[in-house]
């Protein structure tokens, strides 16, 4: 796809797949080094940056694997480089050691995950089942990277721009959770340029850029001395994982007032249950749709308020997944909304919903 | 076009020019102002075996990408056929590529079929590859859903840079495929 996108002057919508566009906002927002292996359904960011990052003179390496790959990008962010590598869930699963370190490092970075079925190599389809992975975690050890979920290729374009400064911000790694929908998906967008979030980011003073001058600055996961120099390090973690949910919970509500029913949906799955919602609108019922974009943090806040505005709403959480997303649904609203009427449709492993499917679901829950 | 999606299903053997249709017929919709969206097959797929693109269009804001029933076809070979003709919805236009595919033996019931010797023709105009883009034309002239000036319009964005020279024989392909019904 990428050979047929023109970016002339006589319109600025392209056209291009969701995993192209993630390629051309790394290099619009600065992205220096692309490490990665490849891996169905993502392989179209490599293939696109294989070629794209050459003619701008920048790094683009195939690793010899996905635990090199998240190697190297330790290295290009310890050296104070806005540096990128992507993959698909069991890649990901692959760079979880390595997340870890960069998390302890307090290294910025962005990782996409093209979500595939699981567990194991699973199949090719979209998933979301990687939720627990990104959000609680994934490698060893108290940490949380930003997690962010586009729904279309517009917002692939611009969450890879956010990712990138949120990354620098905060000094923490930032996921896109994408899947195998969006990202294989093709849709016309603009491709504005850079739009930087922030109006000054913190100077890199920590990056080692060779010490000719100044003391050395040292990268490191260890800390042994003092005896409670980990507490220490553990607590200011905590205190900056703190801020971001505090800062940065963004989220989108449709239809949401006065409604008997709610869907709790990211990603391709928002877009297949809001084209059913708008079928039972249109028989008039009153339903509305709640989705997270940031999956952490999660926006607990806006969830409760919506809950809170409508008194005996139910909740139906839709995730192609056994229900993943759904614990953090029920822990926001565990003191608002009665654990009965929070219901959950979906189903593991390369398995997608239809609009049709969730429209009967809906009709099976207001009768 | 009302306020329905059109959504298109494109079938054919890998190298048969799916995507790439898909692709023009995107790139008309951007210049005629409309939504679109398109998934094509990946991944697990062989050389010779079956691909398809799915196109959605819409006036409006289109949500789910996910498309199962299909109300517009073209389909460019006979497994295609077989294997995709069930979940076209009944009633709909079928563009089918008549050189490949023997329409006298083909279920018929419920669609409106249109057999275009397309292959044939492409062959007969020196490049085979352009079997695609007849049948496009072909589609666009049976339902009216965009003016051809958009899908040549397109064209010009589909083929670019290196592939500027095909601009001019896919154009002629469109043509030709657009004037072959009345």
């Amino acid at each position: 796809m990428a050979e047929y996108n023109n970016t002339g002057p006589e319109t600025r919508k392209v056209l291009m797949k969701g995993n192209e566009a993630v390629g051309e906002a790394a290099i619009k927002a600065g992205c220096m080094c692309y490490f990665a292996y490849p891996i169905t359904p993502q392989t179209e960011t490599p293939e696109y940056l294989s070629r794209r990052m050459e003619e701008e003179n920048l790094i683009f390496l195939q690793a010899e694997s996905e635990i090199a790959a998240i190697n190297m990008v330790f290295g290009a962010s310890a050296a104070g480089v806005r540096v990128m590598t992507s993959s698909s869930s069991p890649g990901i699963s692959l760079k979880q050691e390595g997340i870890s370190y960069i998390a302890g490092a307090e290294l910025p970075c962005v990782i996409i995950n093209v979500v595939r079925g699981g567990p194991g190599l699973g199949n090719i389809e979209a998933s979301q089942a990687d939720y627990f992975q990104s959000t609680r975690g994934g490698g060893h050890g108290d940490y949380r990277c930003i997690v962010l979920a586009p729904n279309s290729v517009q917002e692939c374009y611009d969450m890879v721009m956010n990712a990138f400064d949120l990354a620098d911000y905060y000094r923490v790694p930032v996921i896109i959770q994408n899947d195998g929908i969006i990202g294989q998906l093709v849709e016309p967008f603009e491709m504005h340029p850079y739009k930087p979030m922030f109006e000054k980011l913190p100077a890199k003073n920590w990056a080692l850029t060779g010490c000719a001058g100044r003391k050395p600055n040292v990268v490191r996961t260890l800390y042994l001395n003092p005896p409670n120099g980990l507490e220490m390090h553990n607590r200011k973690l905590d205190e900056r994982y703190k801020k971001i949910h505090a800062e940065l919970r963004w989220s989108e509500s449709f239809n949401c007032d006065k409604a008997d029913l709610i869907i709790v949906a990211y990603g391709a799955t928002s877009r297949i249950a809001k084209s059913a919602i708008k079928k039972h609108i249109n028989n008039g019922q009153k339903i509305g749709l709640f989705r997270p974009k940031t999956l952490w943090p999660w926006p607990d806040v806006e969830l409760v308020d919506i809950a809170r505005k409508n008194k005996g709403v139910k909740f139906l959480v839709i995730e192609m997944s056994t229900g993943q997303m759904l614990e953090d649904v029920l822990l926001s609203l565990m003191d608002v909304v009665p654990k009965k009427d929070i219901l959950f449709y979906g189903m593991g492993g390369g398995w997608n919903p239809t609009p049709d499917l969730i429209y009967e679901k809906i009709d099976e829950i207001l009768k | 076009m009302s306020d329905k999606e059109t959504n298109i299903l494109i079938a054919g053997f890998g190298g048969q020019g799916v995507i790439l249709a898909g692709n023009v017929l995107a790139y008309a919709c951007i210049d005629a102002g409309k939504n679109v969206c398109a998934m094509a097959s990946y991944g697990a797929e062989v050389r010779g075996g079956t691909a398809k693109a799915l196109i959605s269009i819409a006036n409006h804001e289109i949500d789910s990408p996910i498309i199962e029933r299909p109300n517009l076809a073209i389909i460019m070979n006979a497994p295609s056929f077989i294997k995709y003709i069930d979940t076209i919805q009944p009633g709909s236009p079928v563009i089918v590529n008549s050189s490949m595919i023997d329409l006298t033996k083909v279920k018929k019931n419920n669609f409106d079929i249109v057999g275009v010797d397309a292959t044939n023709l492409a062959i007969r105009m020196g490049n085979i590859k352009v079997a695609n883009i007849i049948m496009l034309g072909t589609m666009i002239k049976k339902t009216g859903i965009l003016e051809p000036q958009s899908v040549t319009n397109g064209m010009k964005r589909a083929f670019y840079k290196s592939k500027r020279g095909l601009y001019y024989i896919n154009e002629s392909a469109f043509r030709m495929g657009y004037d072959l019904i009345t």
